[in-house]
């Protein structure tokens, strides 16, 4: 456990001594809430909820997530600091873990950091503040996802665009299961358990239903269970890598 | 092991992996249904025990139909949070249901054959949005064998009662025969003999519009027993019931079977039936033998008067009209807005009402009002009522209590029955017993004649889903039950045609227009009494929309601020339009057709003015939505830009510092 505490501390000091991650939270800022005013149409509509806030976040992580963690081990096999991480006294499953925990702690703070649009609906009228917190919840835990399948792509490839491309086009497949245009594709020849499992698959279905207000345990355990299964993967991958 | 060999089982270990990953969402999927925290605030996706177990005792399927016009709705907002709030419910009724209950979201496009289902099911398009669409918003249901049953449109400002309403529509297809209601009136609602015109005369409305909804079954007045199968006991003016049949509506009740009791001080309609003289007929009921055995007090001669409800009537021709403090025009303030029965009803006029009150000290029983006075009511003797010249006199005896008088209420809790000692017309058994029944609330067989029996073999008959009695014994005489489910009405003449409806003949025809909520206020609480025992107790639920109050706020003050000046400007127009014709008015088309310059000026000056007035109507239209747009406009800058702006300036200043530190470091 104190090898991941280490790892996690490491990366997360790193993060904050380069521009990055002042970027990355400065783009996701700023998207976030121009999105909900302007494609949203926040203020228009008139409800004091954030349906229009949580809508887009499944979106802006499908680009932003990736390019966090693409340099998460493309970068430290392309410049080969991966040999000496394995040389610490640490297993590489706590170094994965710590550096996917580091990555969503910084995500989280990301996050965390959009407040105002809470105060500012608080402000506006009087919305169900249980629905938000859910909401924020299902957020992180989604941006949890998609990072886990960011990280372990981020290690089959030295080159970070690449380890980039592969991350966002799994994500797109993620994403997309859920959508009516996918689902209807399959429902047209596949059995409804089919298409009920691939609509199971998606980030999309979780996170609504998180997002209304309702924490389903089987939305809890599908991120859950993405996190640990991708970042098993994660150690496998390095593993085979480690044997190239 | 080589690299190569390696290589493989890892690549093969991530395909499981990835397989074993599927398969265990999917398992998730299936083998945790249900586990779920509602966090929000009124619980809204957590349905009520009692629809909930109104779901699981499905066992037959029935299909819901939800017809929403998608295309049509897509700049309406506040149609659309509407429909996502009902989808989301009747998705977890479906999901409750055991697959019992089937979902199907249809939209209804124009000229499509989903449309035509929309129609032959009975749904109404309405008129909707800037260019008027026609909107579908309705939600249809079938059943096993063919029942069906719809709610033509689903009104937003109806959403307290969406659970209810769905669960209601549910409820009658899984039991499709109508409800059984058992009529005992003493007065003639169904018709008798109208002593006035001498012929007979025709059964009252309430209760032409009730046979219409439910099978009504007229009991006699004098019965040993009520049939199991009745499902509401529609109780109205009883008054000089022998101790038989108060028994039996006793134990009807207490067997779990419902009830809707009218009672009156004074009820004007029994008089007007007996005869011109108005002697002969019992003015008065009660039923004060059994409402002291559920602690229930009426007030049987006195009768409540209010001044802010009072109803104005004709006491002559060529008179005018007088106030009526007897006779109340009670409004929705009057009615309890959270209970089914009485939401949303606009007006329910009374005459010459009693009250009810509480007289369970150790709170057993819960008397919830329905119907209330307003507080500027007071308490007068039915006698004074009884041959009264003019009602203006009331007025002037009447001084307010203050009080609000209970005129209607639900009585539900734990009763006992009003005759612990078993049967009446038995004494010699029921002493024997008294004892014994007293120890334990229970009677003896050899004490239960042979309505008990009847009794016994009727509850087993009744598919036990109401038998809350107990208390019970083989006699099947019942001395307590855990919960009731009555409604107390404190009049009788709120049935009565006069004070609700009004007939008129068309070409032979009768026309019949209600000018009151009399009638709904009747079919409702039937309708709700002859549901299920859990959809009684499912009462409104909170709105699921939450609009911006701050800007609503900003909305009112701008509206009042401007709406002056507008009216101010609108007179200013008005004045400068009058003059303009009066000038052109006086020109004398007849005799010259030019206008002299003076003429052509003064004109042109007042239509340049009506030009200006007009622009600034136009300015003071816009400043109306100006403040709000500011606002929105702040909203917008300080959320997208002092965040990252002040992220910014910290970054500068962190590395400033940081290269400050390094320099000092060096």
């Amino acid at each position: 456990m104190s090898g991941t505490f280490a790892v996690m501390r490491r990366e997360l000091l790193g993060y904050f001594s380069t521009p990055l991650a002042y970027v990355f939270i400065f783009i996701f800022l700023v998207l976030a809430s121009a999105f909900t005013f302007y494609l949203g149409n926040f203020y228009e509509r008139g409800q004091a909820d954030l349906a229009p806030f949580f809508t887009f976040h499944p979106w802006l992580f499908l680009f932003l997530v990736p390019a966090l963690s693409m340099r998460l081990w493309a970068e430290e096999r392309r410049s080969g600091s991966i040999e000496l991480l394995m040389t610490l006294p640490v297993t590489v499953w706590q170094a994965v873990l710590g550096k996917f925990l580091a990555a969503w702690i910084f995500t989280a703070l990301a996050v965390g950091l959009t407040f105002p649009i809470w105060l500012t609906v608080n402000y506006l009228g009087s919305p169900d503040n249980g629905v938000i917190l859910a909401a924020y919840l299902g957020s992180i835990m989604m941006a949890g996802g998609f990072l886990a399948v960011g990280s372990c792509l981020s290690a089959v490839t030295k080159n970070q665009v690449i380890a980039f491309i592969l991350a966002v086009l799994v994500a797109v497949v993620l994403l997309l299961a859920g959508l009516a245009i996918v689902l209807d594709l399959f429902a047209a020849w596949a059995p409804q358990p089919i298409v009920d499992a691939i609509a199971s698959l998606s980030f999309l279905t979780h996170f609504q239903s998180i997002s209304k207000g309702v924490i389903d345990v089987r939305d809890v355990v599908y991120f859950a269970l993405l996190i640990g299964f991708a970042l098993y993967a994660n150690t496998i991958i390095l593993e085979l890598k480690k044997a190239d | 092991m080589n690299t190569a060999g390696r290589r493989r089982i890892g690549y093969s270990t991530l395909v499981v992996l990835l397989l074993v990953f599927v398969a265990a969402v999917m398992a998730s999927n299936t083998l945790l249904k249900g586990m779920r925290l509602d966090l929000t605030e009124n619980n809204l996706y957590t349905l009520s025990p009692g629809t909930k177990s109104l779901l699981a005792g499905l066992d037959e399927p029935i299909n819901l139909y939800l017809f929403f016009s998608d295309e049509e709705t897509a700049d309406i907002p506040f149609i659309r949070t509407y429909e996502v709030r009902v989808r989301e419910l009747l998705e977890e009724m479906a999901a409750s249901s055991n697959g019992m209950l089937r979902l199907e979201v249809v939209d209804p496009e124009p000229f499509s054959e989903e449309e035509d289902r929309a129609t032959q099911f009975g749904l109404q398009p309405v008129n909707l949005g800037t260019l008027g669409e026609n909107v579908f918003f309705g939600l249809a249901g079938t059943n096993g064998v063919g029942d069906e049953a719809a709610i033509p449109f689903l009104q937003p400002d109806k959403e307290p009662f969406l659970e209810y309403d769905v669960a209601r529509m549910i409820y009658s297809l899984a039991h499709p025969e109508k409800p059984v209601i058992g009529l005992l009136a003493g007065v003639p609602m169904s018709g008798g003999f109208d002593p006035t015109a001498g012929r007979p005369s025709s059964p009252w409305v309430i209760t032409q519009q009730v046979r219409q909804l439910f099978e009504v079954r007229t009991l006699p007045s004098s019965l040993e027993s009520i049939d199991a199968d009745v499902d509401v006991l529609w109780l109205v003016h009883p008054s000089n019931l022998d101790e038989k049949t108060l028994y039996a509506i006793d134990q009807f009740v207490l067997r779990g079977g419902r009830a809707l009791i009218f009672v009156d001080p004074l009820a004007e309609i029994a008089s007007a039936a007996a005869g011109p003289s108005g002697f002969g007929a019992a003015n008065g009921s009660n039923l004060d033998r059994l409402f002291d055995a559920w602690g229930v007090e009426f007030s049987a001669d006195q009768v409540v008067v209010d001044n802010v409800y009072a109803l104005s009537v004709n006491t002559g021709f060529g008179t005018r009209p007088v106030r009526h403090i007897g006779l109340a025009g009670l409004d929705a303030q009057a009615m309890d807005q959270e209970d089914v029965i009485t939401a949303g009803l606009e007006t329910i006029n009374v005459g010459t009402a009693g009250h009810f009150t509480d007289a369970d000290e150790d709170g057993g029983v819960t008397l919830t009002p329905l119907l209330t006075s307003s507080p500027e009511a007071a308490l007068m003797p039915a006698a004074r009522f009884q041959f009264l010249a003019d009602p203006g006199d009331l007025l002037n005896d009447f001084s307010p209590t203050g009080e609000r008088y209970v005129l209607a209420a639900r009585l539900e809790g734990p009763i006992k029955s009003a005759f612990p000692d078993g049967p009446p017309g038995d004494d010699e058994a029921a002493d024997e017993d008294e004892a014994d029944a007293e120890q334990n609330g229970a009677e003896d067989e050899d004490a239960a004649p042979e309505e008990a029996a009847e009794a016994e073999a009727s509850a087993a008959d009744s598919d036990g889903a109401d038998e809350e009695g107990e208390g019970t014994d083989a006699g099947g005489h019942l001395a307590s039950a855990e919960n009731v489910n009555v409604v107390l009405v404190g009049d009788v003449d709120v049935l009565s045609d006069r004070l609700w409806v009004q007939r008129q003949s068309f070409l032979g025809q009768q026309l019949i227009t209600a000018f009151a909520s009399n009638g709904d206020f009747v079919t409702n609480a039937l309708d709700n009494l002859s549901g299920s025992a859990e959809l009684i107790g499912l009462r409104s639920r909170a709105t699921y929309s939450r609009p911006f109050t701050t800007v609503e706020a900003l909305r009112r003050e701008a509206d009042a601020k401007f709406r002056a000046t507008e009216q101010r400007l609108q007179a200013e127009l008005d004045e400068t339009e009058r003059r303009l014709s009066e000038l052109q008015s006086q020109r004398d088309d007849a005799t010259s057709v030019l206008m002299t310059p003076e003429q052509q000026a003064e004109i042109q000056r007042f239509l340049d003015q009506q030009v200006r007035i007009r622009q600034e109507l136009r300015a003071v239209r816009r400043n109306l939505d100006r403040s709000i747009e500011q606002l929105g406009t702040t909203l917008k800058v300080l959320n997208i830009g002092v965040m990252p702006l002040g992220l910014t300036l910290l970054t500068l200043l962190v590395f400033h510092l940081r290269r400050r530190h390094r320099k000092g470091q060096r």
